[in-house]
């Protein structure tokens, strides 16, 4: 494609349906929050639709097999092939939506409601407040059918590349792996084509699970457990942000269901709700529930210890999906952000809000990856911060942008980790770059070191590809935004933009280029091994934060011992090119612009509930005094090159530069913090430690103290010791003498002369 | 109705017992003896403040006379209770029943007062008695050379035995304070005509008392001799109605006719003194209203005659018979053999 | 001092009784009972046990009295001649089944029929 014919396309990306914007600082609240008129279209029911309850339940077959397989712990590849050909049918039935329905989407824009089985109705009266429905229905508008597109066809994919990556599992965790990754699909499709909150809890919640366990696979692991239980509880702290908000949701409007919810904001009236706090308290809430599912704000740091799964578990969930799940709540729930459904001025907080944690997140996550030697961990990073791009576009205003990054994001960023899964897997567990090198160079690792380029180059939005085209969007957006804070998200957010080129490539060049140079991880066995199906129970225990040399000291000799490193076989290589030619033709909705006249992403997001956000700022707008659309793309590109060519000067040209540069740094008392903070994630995790784990290790002895000694001992005991106290007052009765019985008797006539006497006769009966 | 005194008589008594149960030096016991003697005026003093003033009598009776008697009857009641002598504690039950004859004397229940005397002092405490001397001679092992076996002295559980006499004491001593209750303290006329009535009428159903009675009536009254004589054939006329005696509308006086041999007729008022005697009253009671009850306690001694019969027969084996027989002895009880002084 | 008794005096037939006699009576009657009960509850002996239920109908007795008196019925004396008549019959028959116990166990103690212990 020629060049220079891309640009008058960038130039005329936002040819779309226009924005009516405001103009002018007057109504600059009311015209950043609400972008345009509410069109929500009521959702049109149609059961002969009911077809796509096939997408839900061919996952869900796939994982009775695949459980019972594991249950009976049969060997064999049958879970691979159960779970790869569910997955393929979900996603043939997800494009045959598309072709199908897709048309009269784009027409009329009216969601699709395709009720599939009752679950909870129930009412007990008849007004609007007194009846409560959550069925098993499906509402596809357009970002639920993007989102099934993308998530079922990478699904697909990766399953296939884990069906050759866990061959070293085949004997035991097999199917338990398969079964996870099923339910995990089957999870994620119900939470994005749910008609009602509490189907997109229950699939939240699943995914979830899933997570919990594909993180915990390696279940012999301390650290892999406790990465488990991390995500699990920071998830979860995100989760009790979504039930209090459905919670707020139901009480003030009276229903859970997305057809409903959106009529009842729609028919608001123009008068907005002033002061109302729980309903202003729902976006914030949901902001939350984001923060926990996509690692935000303070909930980051879960992300990062999540790769002590692997690696494919890494690709689909960690980067294609599940983290995916929160920006699809924030597009799904846009209605809650407006002015109409919270009054102009709390709209404009939860807005800059959301922005500014998503950028804020992108800022922090890109200076971290800056200082990992481990090259999963450095992509864990980038994640975050790329998802802080995404939350970001949704607070400065575009759902367009963001979804779209989203898309972009989930292609480049599965063959990343897909590509480090190669390399692993062919290294033996190795995850140091320091330890690797020259790979380009190495027989059978071209393709994966080129995917890797591929994925390098997208990452740090190298210009005219998808990944800039995307992000460039959410930048435009926040740098020609009339509100002034939002500017400043813009330019943090080009900084960003250039600390992720740097260290995108600074992976890129020492695993790729220089001499070649493998010191083996701990995963292999016996000196002679060709790294086939032997790599045992695996223990990747390498994973430990790169901060500290791994303990495969002892191994590194091995390379001199004959260790040949195993390449990728057929099905990863496969499935890398295929995400490779995914990841450019995602690009492609931008590429054709010009000529279909609208860009394909945005369309979906036009007929969506986040369509008020749909489209992108004032055409003719301007960035530091000059053309917004070129300055943009300027400035977007020389920060790049920038990255780039720091990056090469420290760790291609050189390659020791950068590693001399760190140590000088180091030395340096004034700069000593830089690299160690990045190296430690500015020690958030330590400060969580103090300031929430001493706490409730406490407030745990404590309680155990309090429960051993006074519940056990006084309460339980003594509660024990009851009964023979009593018994020892009437002992006396039953020695079997007349008397004993007598005494017996004799007390009875006591109570009753008693109770007749001075109770019953003065009061009771009277 | 205030009873507190006389809950606290009944709890002074309840310890003064507990007190009494062990042994106790001498001095001790005169102490003991004095407090109780002082529960038992208590309960007479809370008696005489709690009782509704007599209301129209005009001789009431000696107060102290009962509380003297009720003074012995509590101590040897007590002293029974705590004896360690089962002898000298039938003895003390022995004083006790006096008390209460005299008690029953004073209630104006002669025959009953005596009869307890003979049935109870006379018949079932000799029994007592007898049984206690015989279980005594061959149970030396049991004293020890002490006065009393180790199981008369030591009591059982005193203490609880006291507090449920004490709630059943009190509480029933409360409900007899009660000013709502339905006892006619001061009985009122009707009762007290009804109750002569009835005794009237028992006179009237021995008509042989009665006309001797009415006779001896008009005797004292009679002028003369030949009176007297006229009087002493008379008969008694039964008035209207049929009935022979007429009661005094308040039941104090009772009038009969008796008619004379010339045909003239008499009018003769009873006085109280007339009436028939609780002995004889009693016993026309027995008969008239309650020959059932009379039978029932009758088949009730028999059975416990027949029962004592039983119980006293010697106990022997079933076999001895044939053994007995096959030794070519008589059988037991065979008195015919036994005389012949042979075989069966 | 009088003794006034109804078969000397020229009354009725029956007079009512004072108020303050027929309480102490009955007074008597419930601390006899008391007593009788704790004897029975506290003795080990067994006659003496018995014993101390005569005392108990004693005071029932006296109790009957009292009440017939107030009443100025014949039926509370009545009544006491019928528990004269249980109570000795009563007695004979327990006196007879104490015998055979003691003979049996050589001892008067009720603690040695203590055989249906729980």
């Amino acid at each position: 494609m020629d060049p220079s014919a891309l640009v008058p396309v960038v130039l005329a990306m936002a040819d779309g349906a226009h924005a009516a914007a405001g103009d002018g600082h007057a109504q600059h609240a009311a015209a950043y929050a609400d972008v345009g008129a509410l069109p929500y279209a009521k959702a049109g029911v149609d059961a002969g639709f009911s077809w796509l309850k096939w997408m839900l339940l061919a996952p869900l077959a796939s994982v009775v097999l695949c459980g019972t397989f594991a249950l009976l712990k049969v060997k064999g590849r049958w879970p691979a092939v159960f779970t790869v050909a569910s997955f393929a049918i979900a996603a043939a039935l997800a494009v045959q939506l598309y072709r199908q329905w897709g048309p009269s989407l784009f027409e009329s824009g009216t969601p699709l409601a395709v009720p599939l089985a009752d679950w909870i109705t129930f009412s007990w009266g008849n007004g609007p407040f007194q009846s409560f429905t959550a069925n098993f229905g499906l509402y596809v508008d357009g970002i639920t059918l993007l989102w099934m597109l993308f998530v079922t066809v990478l699904a697909t994919l990766i399953a296939l590349y884990a069906s050759e990556y866990m061959e070293s599992d085949v004997r035991a965790g097999y199917a338990r792996f398969f079964f996870a990754v099923s339910l995990f699909v089957a999870s994620m499709l119900i939470l994005v084509m749910s008609d009602n909150l509490i189907g997109l809890y229950m699939g939240w919640e699943g995914v979830g699970l899933c997570s919990y366990m594909l993180i915990g696979y390696y279940a012999k692991q301390v650290g892999a457990t406790a990465a488990a239980k991390k995500a699990f509880i920071m998830n979860r702290i995100g989760d009790l942000g979504l039930a209090l908000a459905i919670f707020l949701i139901w009480t003030n409007y009276g229903t859970v269901q997305y057809d409903g919810l959106f009529q009842a904001i729609a028919s608001s009236g123009a008068e907005t709700v002033q002061g109302s706090w729980s309903k202003a308290a729902i976006p914030f809430l949901l902001l939350l529930a984001v923060c926990g599912k996509s690692a935000q704000g303070p909930l980051f740091t879960w992300l990062p210890d999540a790769m002590w799964g692997p690696t494919p578990v890494s690709a689909l969930i960690h980067a294609a999906t599940m983290v995916t799940a929160g920006i699809y709540l924030l597009a799904r729930m846009a209605p809650f952000y407006t002015a109409q459904a919270i009054g102009a001025e709390w709209a404009e907080t939860a807005l800059l809000t959301v922005g500014w944690i998503g950028c804020a997140t992108a800022f922090i996550g890109a200076t971290i990856a800056c200082g990992q030697f481990d090259y999963k961990r450095v992509f864990a990073y980038s994640t975050i911060s790329s998802l802080g791009y995404m939350v970001m576009g949704l607070g400065v205003g575009t759902a367009f942008g963001g979804v779209y990054y989203v898309f972009t994001h989930a292609w480049f960023k599965a063959l990343l980790f897909l590509t480090a899964g190669a390399v692993m897997h062919g290294m033996a567990g190795q995850v140091d770059f320091r330890k690797l090198g020259g790979l380009m160079k190495v027989p059978g690792f071209r393709l994966t070191m080129v995917c890797m380029l591929l994925g390098c180059l997208y990452l740090a939005t190298a210009p005219f590809s998808a990944a800039a085209l995307s992000k460039d969007i959410i930048l435009y957006q926040a740098l020609t935004s009339p509100v002034e804070q939002v500017r400043w998200m813009g330019w943090l957010g080009l900084a960003t933009a250039g600390i992720t080129a740097y260290y995108a490539f600074r992976v890129w060049f020492r695993l790729a280029l220089g001499p070649v140079h493998i010191e083996p991880g701990p995963d292999q066995h016996g000196h002679d091994d060709h790294g086939h199906d032997d790599h045992g129970h695996a223990s990747h225990a390498a994973h430990a934060p790169a901060a500290h040399a791994p303990a495969a000291h002892g191994h590194g000799t091995h390379a001199g011992h004959g260790f040949h490193p195993h390449a990728p076989g057929l099905r990863i290589s496969l499935v890398l090119s295929l995400i490779a030619v995914g990841s450019v033709l995602a690009g492609l909705p931008s590429y054709l612009e010009k000529s279909n006249g609208f860009n394909w992403i945005q369309r979906f997001v036009e007929r969506s509930s986040a369509g008020i956000r749909a489209t992108v700022g004032p055409e003719h707008a301007e960035i530091l005094g000059r053309d917004a659309h070129g300055t943009l793309f300027v400035l977007a590109t020389g920060v790049v090159v920038v990255g780039f060519l720091l990056a090469w000067l420290l760790h291609a040209a050189n390659r020791g530069l950068g590693d001399r540069l760190r140590a000088s740094m180091l030395q340096t008392p004034g700069l000593k913090w830089l690299p160690l903070g990045s190296e430690h994630g500015w020690y958030v995790d330590g400060i969580y430690h103090v300031l929430f784990g001493v706490p409730a290790w406490l407030g745990a002895q404590v309680l155990a103290t309090v429960d051993r000694f006074v519940v056990d001992g006084v309460v339980v005991n003594a509660v024990g010791r009851i009964p023979g106290w009593f018994a020892r007052v009437f002992q006396p009765l039953y020695t079997g003498t007349v008397q004993g019985h007598a005494l017996s008797m004799a007390g009875g006539i006591a109570l009753i002369v008693g109770w007749v006497i001075w109770w019953w006769l003065s009061g009771g009966a009277s | 109705m205030n009873a507190n005194l006389f809950y606290a008589a009944a709890a002074l008594g309840a310890v003064v017992l507990y007190l009494m149960m062990e042994q106790r030096p001498a001095p001790f016991r005169a102490a003991l003896t004095v407090a109780g003697l002082a529960a038992v005026g208590l309960m007479a003093s809370a008696v005489a403040r709690n009782a509704p003033a007599p209301d129209g009598i005009e001789n009431p009776g000696p107060f102290w006379l009962h509380v003297l008697l009720s003074m012995v009857a509590v101590a040897g009641a007590a002293r029974m209770v705590t004896h360690p002598r089962p002898v000298y504690a039938a003895l003390y039950f022995v004083l006790v029943i006096l008390a209460v004859a005299v008690n029953f004397l004073l209630l104006q229940a002669e025959f009953m007062a005596f009869a307890l005397l003979i049935v109870y002092a006379g018949a079932i405490l000799i029994t007592y008695l007898f049984v206690l001397m015989l279980a005594q001679q061959s149970g030396d092992r049991a004293t020890r050379g002490e006065d009393s076996a180790w199981y008369d002295r030591t009591p059982r559980e005193p203490a609880v035995a006291l507090v449920l006499a004490f709630v059943i004491v009190a509480a029933t001593g409360d409900a007899l304070f009660r000013k709502d209750s339905a006892l006619p303290w001061n009985a009122s006329p009707a009762l007290v005509a009804r109750a002569g009535e009835r005794a009237w009428e028992r006179l009237a159903d021995m008509p042989a008392q009665l006309a001797d009675e009415a006779r001896a009536v008009a005797t004292e009254s009679a002028k003369d001799e030949a009176a007297r004589t006229a009087i002493a054939g008379a008969k008694l006329v039964p008035l209207e109605g049929g009935r022979m005696l007429q009661a005094s509308p308040d039941g104090a006086t009772a009038t009969a006719t008796l008619k004379l041999a010339d045909g003239t007729t008499v009018d003769v008022t009873l006085d109280g003194s007339r009436a028939p005697d609780n002995s004889k009253a009693l016993g026309h009671a027995l008969v008239a209203e309650f020959p059932v009850s009379l039978e029932l306690a009758g088949v009730i001694l028999l059975m416990a005659l027949f029962g004592a019969v039983v119980l006293a027969r010697r106990q022997m084996e079933m076999a001895e018979d044939e053994r007995r027989a096959a030794a070519g002895l008589p059988r037991i009880g065979d008195g015919d053999a036994l005389r012949r002084g042979g075989a069966a | 001092m009088t003794i006034p008794m109804a078969i000397l005096a020229d009354a009725a037939p029956v007079t009512a009784a004072a108020p303050a006699n027929v309480m102490v009576t009955l007074v008597l009657a419930l601390a006899l009972f008391g007593i009788g009960l704790v004897g029975f509850l506290t003795r080990r002996n067994m006659i003496l046990m018995f014993l101390c239920t005569e005392l108990m109908f004693q005071a029932a007795a006296l109790a009957f009295v009292a009440f017939g008196r107030m009443w100025m019925d014949l039926s509370g004396q009545l009544m006491v001649i019928f528990i004269l008549t249980v109570a000795a019959a009563e007695a004979a028959l327990a006196l007879g089944l104490v015998v055979l116990l003691y003979r049996r166990k050589e001892t008067l103690s009720n603690e040695a029929w203590a055989d249906m212990k729980e």
